[in-house]
């Protein structure tokens, strides 16, 4: 019996150093989000372009798509840049842009200097469309199906996390 | 130590913890222009404000963040408040779009259970613990004393043994 008492602080405290361990070494802005499942916001969005359709259009428009928020003002945002070029055109996936407290002016030269991958592109000068997403910075990319965010990823695409999540889950999103 | 340096000792130590936490006012970042003209509604969102961790600063509530996204997100707390939600409404209208770890009192769930009992369960292990051990602290019973006869046998063997 004594045996017992001698091992059970022990395996406590094991026990509690691998919980600490697994838990500090999650990442913080990968939370996972409340809103998978749920209607896609798309009010508070507003046409960069003037002819453009609204977000609401697009959305009932394309069974999936990829929602981006981006600013020029924004280095990891222009990092990712590449990728999201090549899943417009290699991949043939739909994306739209989102300019997160940003001006008409500064996002136009931006997608004009660096290549625009969206097919459409929307402003939240004030960033509150960008709350209901649960934004906590730029950027974060959304996949939307059939009008619901299916994925949620914050940070920038890099080349590996483009094949080891997104492209994947896009497929997810396409096959089931 | 002697008992009059212990006492004189001890009341430094009182004092010091006392006056500390008298004077312990945490820095705020809300400022002036954000404030609500209604002070009942104002008061409301300093409480719900403080309730909310910032996720951008997790250490800090939206209060005394100094993000944008604090600032943001205390704006859309007074508008919230001032479009009529209670403050549960307004704790749960940004909790749908952030997750529940930005409240700072969690909700009490399947998933929080063992956080908020978890205190309880140390206590029951603490008990347990003592428990056994005040068990063990009773003498174990003795072995029956020899009689006199058996005190004899013994004193010639013992005999028998020296004389080998």
């Amino acid at each position: 019996m004594s045996k017992i008492l001698i091992a059970l602080p022990l395996l406590l405290i094991g026990g509690l150093s691998a919980l600490l361990y697994w838990g500090l070494s999650q990442d913080p802005n990968q939370r996972a989000t409340p809103l998978l499942g749920k209607t896609a916001p798309v009010e508070q969005f507003i046409p960069l372009n003037a002819d453009e359709k609204s977000l609401a259009e697009i959305s009932a428009e394309n069974d999936l798509y990829v929602l981006n928020f981006f600013a020029s003002w924004c280095p990891p945002c222009r990092i990712e840049h590449p990728q999201l070029m090549q899943l417009a055109q290699e991949h043939k996936i739909q994306l739209v842009g989102i300019a997160y407290k940003d001006t008409p002016k500064a996002t136009r030269a931006f997608l004009q200097q660096y290549g625009n991958p969206y097919v459409a592109t929307y402003s939240d000068p004030k960033g509150i469309g960008a709350i209901d997403y649960g934004l906590v910075g730029v950027p974060e990319t959304f996949i939307v199906k059939q009008g619901k965010i299916i994925y949620h990823f914050a940070g920038p695409i890099t080349e590996s996390i483009l094949h080891a999540f997104i492209l994947p889950e896009i497929n997810k999103g396409i096959t089931e | 130590m002697p008992r009059r340096q212990l006492r004189k000792y001890l009341w430094c130590l009182g004092l010091f913890f006392s006056l500390s936490a008298g004077f312990y006012t945490p820095a705020a970042a809300v400022e002036a222009n954000e404030m609500l003209s209604d002070p009942v509604l104002e008061q409301r969102a300093r409480e719900i404000s403080q309730h909310l961790k910032c996720p951008v600063c997790q250490n800090n509530t939206i209060d005394d963040s100094q993000a944008d996204l604090a600032k943001d997100l205390r704006h859309l707390v007074r508008d919230r408040l001032r479009a009529g939600d209670t403050n549960d409404q307004v704790l749960d209208y940004i909790s749908e779009r952030y997750g529940t770890y930005v409240l700072l009192t969690p909700p009490f769930t399947k998933s929080t259970f063992f956080l908020w009992t978890a205190p309880l369960w140390f206590l029951l292990f603490g008990g347990f613990c003592w428990i056994f051990l005040r068990r063990q602290k009773t003498p174990p019973a003795q072995a029956p004393s020899l009689s006199a006869q058996e005190v004899d046998q013994l004193k010639k063997f013992h005999h028998e043994m020296m004389e080998k």
